[in-house]
This record gives structure tokens, sequence and C-alpha cells, in this order.
């Protein structure tokens, strides 16, 4: 039984699905960024997370790694490093909306449009507990995705062959 | 045949710690990557930001803390046409469609609530006022005595909303200015 759950667990095509979502929620949720990085900057600036000096750097580079990292998983292209910029782009989220919650701002939380362009998507517990379950997905591609199926395993395989 | 097996365990966790280094590496390259595609990028924008920003942003959100007493304004103040001001008519929706600001929302203020149902209602329009990301929020009501917009504002203030002001004399104050200058506000 136990086996059977391992199994599962490590499918492949579980893998590939968990990858392809997780990477699809980072391109969508990059272009807006990438676009408006004016607007982005000033989101960031509203969580009170980091210094001025920080801010349009931050709001400038982070969206291109959600980019790289969310393309990289769907096609499968070194997966695990995705998986973990993934991780750590999550856990940085969690923590800023933990600091956005413990400041009691109620505010949009910018994550996939900006603040001025919705008002669909406040900061709550909801939003900490859907953050929480796309940090497990990371999680569970870094320490079990063995690039089964994607790229990976194509450049692996001609290595072998070569 | 122990140190065999430790051999071959110590194998095992080198080809592990490499495979860990190895992923740290691919995601640092990723990094660089991303940096030189956001630099590149923001330099060749008509619109790029500078990497540093020089003033600190204006920030409108509600905060726990009472932001203090709303701020009167004259008709004339040029807030009134700044694109960063949201502006809040409070009259009655009657006397709002009768004429009101252009881009003006109507939240009509009402005497006869309880302060808890203003209250509740003041924090609602908070919400939506802090996710507008204006900078101002400039209240008009009807310019009497009391007035509406005034009642409105120190509410919204007490709310957490920063940079609210009202508009001395309200909408009646308004008219004349628009009379005087020629011009619709």
């Amino acid at each position: 039984m136990r086996q059977y759950w391992k199994r599962i667990v490590a499918s492949k095509w579980l893998l590939l699905g968990a990858r392809v979502y997780l990477g699809l929620v980072f391109v969508i949720a990059s272009w807006h960024k990438i676009m408006v990085p004016e607007i982005f900057a000033l989101d960031v600036a509203t969580y009170q997370f980091l210094p001025l000096w920080a801010t349009n750097g931050f709001a400038l580079v982070l969206p291109w790694v959600e980019l790289l990292a969310g393309v990289m998983l769907i096609l499968g292209l070194r997966a695990r490093a995705a998986a973990l910029l993934a991780l750590c782009m999550m856990l940085s989220f969690i923590l800023a909306l933990l600091w956005a919650l413990h400041l009691g701002l109620d505010m949009a939380c910018g994550c996939f449009a900006s603040q001025a362009a919705t008002t669909e998507d406040p900061i709550s517990w909801h939003t900490m507990v859907r953050d929480l379950v796309w940090f497990a997905l990371a999680l569970y591609v870094l320490t079990l995705d063995q690039a089964r199926l994607g790229l990976d395993r194509i450049f692996l395989s001609r290595k072998v062959s070569l | 045949m122990s140190s065999l097996q430790g051999i071959a365990g110590n194998g095992f966790t080198m080809v592990r710690h490499s495979k860990v280094l190895l992923i740290v590496r691919d995601a640092f390259l990723v990094i660089i990557i991303a940096t030189t595609l956001a630099l590149g990028s923001n330099a060749f924008r008509e619109d790029g930001i500078p990497l540093v920003a020089k003033e600190e942003y204006t920030i409108l959100v509600p905060c726990p803390e009472s932001m203090g007493e709303a701020i009167p304004i004259n008709a004339d103040d040029p807030l009134i046409k700044d694109p960063d001001s949201l502006l809040i008519d409070v009259r009655s929706r009657k006397e709002f469609d009768e004429w009101h600001l252009p881009q003006a929302l109507n939240q009509p203020y009402d005497w006869l609530a309880e302060q808890d149902e203003v209250d509740r209602k003041a924090a609602e329009v908070a919400k939506s006022i802090a996710r507008s990301r204006k900078s101002h929020v400039v209240v008009y009501g009807d310019g009497g005595n009391p007035d509406a917009g005034e009642h409105w504002a120190a509410s919204l203030s007490e709310s957490g909303i920063k940079n609210v002001v009202f508009i001395s004399g309200g909408a009646g104050a308004l008219r004349q200015s628009e009379a005087l200058n020629g011009e619709k506000l």
C-alpha cells in the first residue's frame, strides 16, 4: 500500500502536471510586472517590506526571474533549479504577506495584476493559504522531479549517446 | 567490508552534494540572466524606472493608527484637478445627477445613520480608496452647516486613510469657482 502511494506521488505525469501548473502561475504573474514596472515598484513599496533603495531593483529583476523560472518549469529545462527559485520566491512572498497582515495593511495583493487594475485580490489569510500551496508544489518538484519528461531528458539522453 | 561500505556511503553523499551544488549554480545563473534582461530592457524603455528610487513612494493605504483630521481646501485648489486625486461627492444621488465634478464618485452621506453604520461604510469606502492607488482623496458635500463633506472626510481619516481633504463650501463653492473662472472644473 505504501509502495503504491509512493509510486503515485513520484509519478512522472503528476510531476509534469505540477511543474506546468506552477510554471504557468509564474509566467502569468510576471507579465504585468514586466509591462508596467513603475506600477509594480509602487506595489512593492506599498508592502513597506524593503528599504527605498532596494525597491526599484527588486521590482525590475523579480518579474524576469519569475518569467524564466516559469518557462523552465513548463519546458522541463533545469526544472529543479527553477523549482528552487520558485520556492525562494514563494517564501519571500509569504513573508511579505505576513508582514502586511501584521501591519494591518488593507490592500490588493498585486500578485497577478497591479493594485490599480484590480480590487478583486485583497490580501488575506486566503492569499496566504494559496501561496503555501504553491510553496508546497515548488518543494514537491524540487525534491522529486527526476527530469523524466521535458527538455532535460532530451539533453541527458543526447549526452549519454555521445 | 565496513570500510568499503564507508567509501560507498561517502561517494553517495558526494554525488548528492554535487547535485545540490549544480541546482544552486543553475539557479544563480538564472538570476544573473534575469538581472541582465531586466536592466537591459529597462535601459531601452522610454518609461524605464531609475534603479534606485530618489523619492519616497506616496502610499495610500489604511493603517491601524488614526491619521488625524481632514484638512479643508478652497474650491480653486489645484488638488481638485490633479489626476492623482480621488474625488468623492457625498451629496444625495439626485443632487449628484444634477451636477458633479467629472470623475467624481457618489457616496451619499446618511445623516440619520447610526455612527457605527457610518464608520462601517467609511471602512468599506476606505478599502476601495486604498486600492485605487490615488495619492489624495478630495471629498465634497453641499457645503452646508454641518457639512456632509467634512464629516465624510473625518470618517475616512479615522479609518486610517492618509491625505484626505474636503472642499470648504462644498458643491456650491465649486460651482461658484467654475462660474468665476469661466471654465468647467
